[in-house]
């Protein structure tokens, strides 16, 4: 033991502390029925409803028999999300029980008054953006929280008595994402610019590199049709070599082995094969970063061509708090992987690409049921909240929403055969989020509150609109097109009006740069009329509106429960089947068919039931076996929640109390 | 035998320091039996123990971080540091378009860093603002709720580190005071 001394502080006050910190207390009531510890498992994008993704009817056919349980021994029925209809606003509603007009998260990238649009200043997915507590601050005080893969919830809010594990897209610490290498080519570089990916890609999801003699290994001989290359893994150089190995009957195949030091091999791969879990030290900001990887080739040839998935372990000790939360988690269970693919999506420009997204869904999906037991053994959590994105990646993917529901417009394009064997892939992928409720709803006590919900559904992307080659061809936007990059660099200071993700126009007849003011006066609204008429008139070939509805900044408030300055001059929802994009093309074309066949978006949800989400709750005092007869919405839930926790929240809360479902209202 | 002091001294509340000296005790042990009973002693982790002070001025967490040896304790700081500058980083937007690329803390949010390296210890300290959740990265006006002193104080005499959050009003100075009176007493 270290001897040490030590002289502390003590503070004697002369008056008593107020704790400034509080939020909820228990509610005097005589009611016993109450539940002391919370287990909320909220999968991103888990589409339920009652026609399509009809959950419950599946469950009682026995396909998802963990959720069935949860149906006999609870309440359940549908959840309406808040617009706009994606992940950002609607785990925040979940989390807060309230509307993004308070929560003050209505969207990702959030821009305001006096900054660049080109630069948010506010990130949907980090805690610092919320303007009130999330749940686990709520009820959490003295109490044992994990939060896993929990959007919101970094940087961490809770430093004692909690494990908060890479909250996605929080901006906080060693977020080390899967990266592919590809070959370089003329023509894959034009195929992504049409398909607006080039600019994306340059945020190095993707990385194209060309084979390079010079990265030929020391104690090779020159081979006719080997390549060589190198692959740069956040700091890691990985060397590969593309060469033929033989099969039986004087056959070959195409293969890459992998070498950090050009001498021991780590894998040899043929298409579609995937090497173990290599321990590695990865470069992030300067510090070394234990952590491991996973190679995968995606394909090889014709010719020199390969294309390789990377896998990195999401978990490390820098993206976790405490730190010792990440060697205690992989000594459990292993490395993580919290999803497959990016986002965007890059795993959707060969067929061959969807064979390693599944393998990364699979992955993803076993190291979350496997998580499940381990935290719960290890930290017995008394707040346990807990995400997965893998549903929304695969919902959201080429591969399978266009094809599985019919209305969507490449509904017809695929065989029923082939749609059968798709359906079985998105069922596989239910039924793993079953497992996953079947673990949660074991490792529950007597005295814990089970809930199950998901923050939105996915509904089929049928058209992508351009709006902004819309403003452009109107002479709003005035840019150039880079020569060297066929980048359009947009200038600010003479554009009036941009549409910026996820639903916001930008308005100004003085101009959006250097930095954008909000605009006034009566040439402002001249434009900004303009514009809506502009967008009310815009019409795909088939005739169809895409525009659902325009709101003004000042009414965002009272019509669609946002905030005013988190907002543009205009709102714009759009109708079911399309979505709205940022990109300016050369051929200002507005509407485009994407890779992508699903989305969510800026819909409003109410009358669309493909986004739609589930709500199943299980706990003292909670009807059994009770279908809530209506749909209920997103801001509910917590209030809800709340009731059976017999918590009161100090904030006023903006949703409803589900009192039927309660033994004793 | 040296003693290691890390002193906060509030100045509007009536402060009393206590010192004494504990050779045969664990840092725990002697940090436990002896903070003030305004502070909430957190259950003990395997990096550290953590102590929470809160008031109506300063919200004080202090982490007695356990690590063997200098270079372990320098590591560790290094990560932690780091970890928390990336909030503060230029980076890849959430839902990326082909004009939503980036996130950029404005300049006047970002947090300003003082290094203080003297013969008793050496303070690594990142000078920001916080959420009302007291979250750092708030990087937009209406966000700010407190000003927040995030950091390292390295003793070097014990080898002892400590992580600091520091908590205060945007009306107060206890922060600033907080600082100054960091100290390794001999």
């Amino acid at each position: 033991m270290q001897k040490t001394n030590i002289i502390t502080s003590a503070f004697l006050l002369i008056s008593s502390f107020i704790c400034i910190n509080v939020i909820a207390q228990p509610v005097t009531t005589s009611d016993q029925q109450v539940s002391t510890k919370l287990s909320w498992f909220i999968p991103d994008g888990f589409r339920a409803d009652p026609d399509l993704f009809d959950i419950f009817t599946w469950a009682n056919e026995g396909k998802l028999p963990n959720i069935k349980r949860m149906m006999d021994a609870g309440s359940y029925g549908y959840s309406i999300p808040v617009f706009p209809s994606h992940t950002p606003a609607n785990f925040a509603a979940l989390l807060t029980g309230m509307y993004p007009k308070s929560n003050g998260v209505p969207d990702g990238p959030m821009r305001i008054e006096g900054q660049p649009l080109e630069k948010s200043a506010i990130g949907g997915f980090s805690s610092s953006a919320r303007r009130v507590p999330a749940v686990w601050s709520d009820v959490g005080t003295n109490k044992q929280v994990v939060l896993l893969s929990m959007p919101g919830s970094t940087p961490p809010e809770l430093k004692s008595n909690a494990v908060t594990i890479r909250g996605r897209w929080g901006g906080w610490g060693a977020d080390t994402h899967s990266i592919v290498f590809e070959r370089e080519s003329l023509a894959q570089r034009t195929k992504l610019a049409k398909n607006s990916r080039l600019f994306m890609q340059g945020m190095e999801l993707t990385r194209f590199i060309k084979p390079d003699p010079s990265f030929m290994w020391p104690s090779g001989k020159t081979v006719k049709g080997e390549h060589f290359a190198k692959l740069d893994v956040y700091g890691v150089d990985i060397y590969m070599r593309l060469h033929k190995q033989s099969l039986s009957g004087n056959r070959q195949t195409s293969v890459i082995s992998f070498s950090r030091d050009k001498s021991i091999i780590d894998a040899t791969l043929g298409a579609s094969q995937w090497s173990q879990w290599i321990p590695t030290t990865v470069n992030w900001n300067g510090r070394k970063v234990l952590t491991n990887m996973r190679l995968n080739v995606i394909a090889t040839g014709p010719g020199d061509f390969f294309r390789v998935r990377v896998l990195i372990d999401n978990l490390n000790s820098m993206i976790v708090e405490p730190p010792e939360a990440a060697a205690e988690l992989q000594a459990d269970i292993g490395p993580m992987v919290d999803f497959p693919d990016n986002f965007p999506p890059q795993l959707v420009f060969y067929p061959s690409d969807k064979n390693t997204f599944l393998a990364e869904s699979r992955m993803s999906l076993d190291w979350h049921k496997m998580a499940v037991d381990s935290l719960t053994k290890r930290y017995k959590p008394d707040i346990f909240i807990h995400d997965i994105y893998t549903p929304n990646q695969m919902l959201t993917s080429r591969w399978w929403m266009g094809y599985i529901d019919p209305t969507s417009s490449r509904y017809s394009d695929v065989s029923k055969s082939t749609r059968r064997r798709l359906w079985e892939e998105v069922m596989e992928m239910y039924k793993s989020i079953d497992a996953i409720v079947g673990k949660t709803f074991d490792a529950a006590d007597k005295d814990t509150l089970v809930v199950f919900s998901s923050d939105h559904g996915v509904i089929p992307l049928n058209s992508s609109v351009q709006i902004n080659n819309f403003f452009a061809k109107k002479g709003w936007i005035k840019y150039q097109i880079n020569p060297a990059t066929g980048e359009p660099i947009i200038d600010w200071e003479n554009t009036r009006v941009f549409f910026l993700k996820m639903s916001n126009v930008y308005i100004n007849p003085r101009g959006l740069g250097p930095k954008y003011q909000r605009g006034s006066g009566t040439e402002y609204e001249e434009l900004r009329d303009q514009v809506i008429e502009g967008l009310q008139s815009l019409k795909d070939e088939k005739g169809v509106h895409p525009l659902e509805k325009a709101v003004k900044w000042e009414d965002v408030e009272s019509v669609l429960k946002l905030p005013p300055d988190r907002t543009g001059d205009i709102v714009i929802a759009n109708k079911a089947g399309y979505g709205w994009a940022e990109d300016i093309t050369a051929d200002q074309q507005v509407f485009v068919v994407p890779l992508e066949t699903g989305y969510k978006q800026a819909v409003f949800a109410d009358g669309v039931k493909g986004l739609w989400a589930p709500f199943i709750i299980v706990g003292k005092g909670i009807r059994k076996n009770f279908k809530i007869p209506q749909p209920i919405r997103h801001v509910d839930q917590l209030p809800t929640i709340f009731r059976a926790m017999n918590v009161e929240s100090t904030r006023k809360l903006e949703g409803n109390v589900i009192d039927e479902i309660f033994v004793t209202r | 035998m040296k003693s290691l002091l890390l002193a906060s001294r509030i100045p509007i509340l009536l402060f009393v320091l206590l010192s004494s000296v504990y050779g045969k005790q664990s840092q725990d042990e002697a940090a436990e039996q002896h903070l003030g009973q305004d502070f909430v002693r957190s259950p003990t982790s395997q990096t550290g123990r953590v102590f929470e002070h809160r008031s109506l001025e300063a919200n004080i967490r202090i982490k007695l971080i356990r690590a063997s040896g200098q270079d372990a304790l320098q590591a560790y700081s290094d990560d932690r540091l780091a970890m928390y500058r990336s909030v503060f980083e230029s980076k890849r937007v959430d839902y990326p378009g082909q004009y939503s690329r980036v996130i950029e803390c404005p300049e006047k949010f970002q947090p300003k860093f003082v290094e203080i390296d003297n013969e008793e210890f050496n303070a690594k300290i990142f000078l920001g603002f916080a959420n009302k959740n007291k979250v750092s990265g708030a990087c937009v006006a209406d966000l700010i709720s407190y000003r927040h002193i995030y950091g390292f104080v390295y003793c070097k005499a014990k080898v002892v580190l400590y992580e600091l959050d520091h908590f205060s009003t945007m009306d107060s100075n206890t922060g600033d005071r907080f600082i100054k009176s960091l100290t390794c007493l001999p």
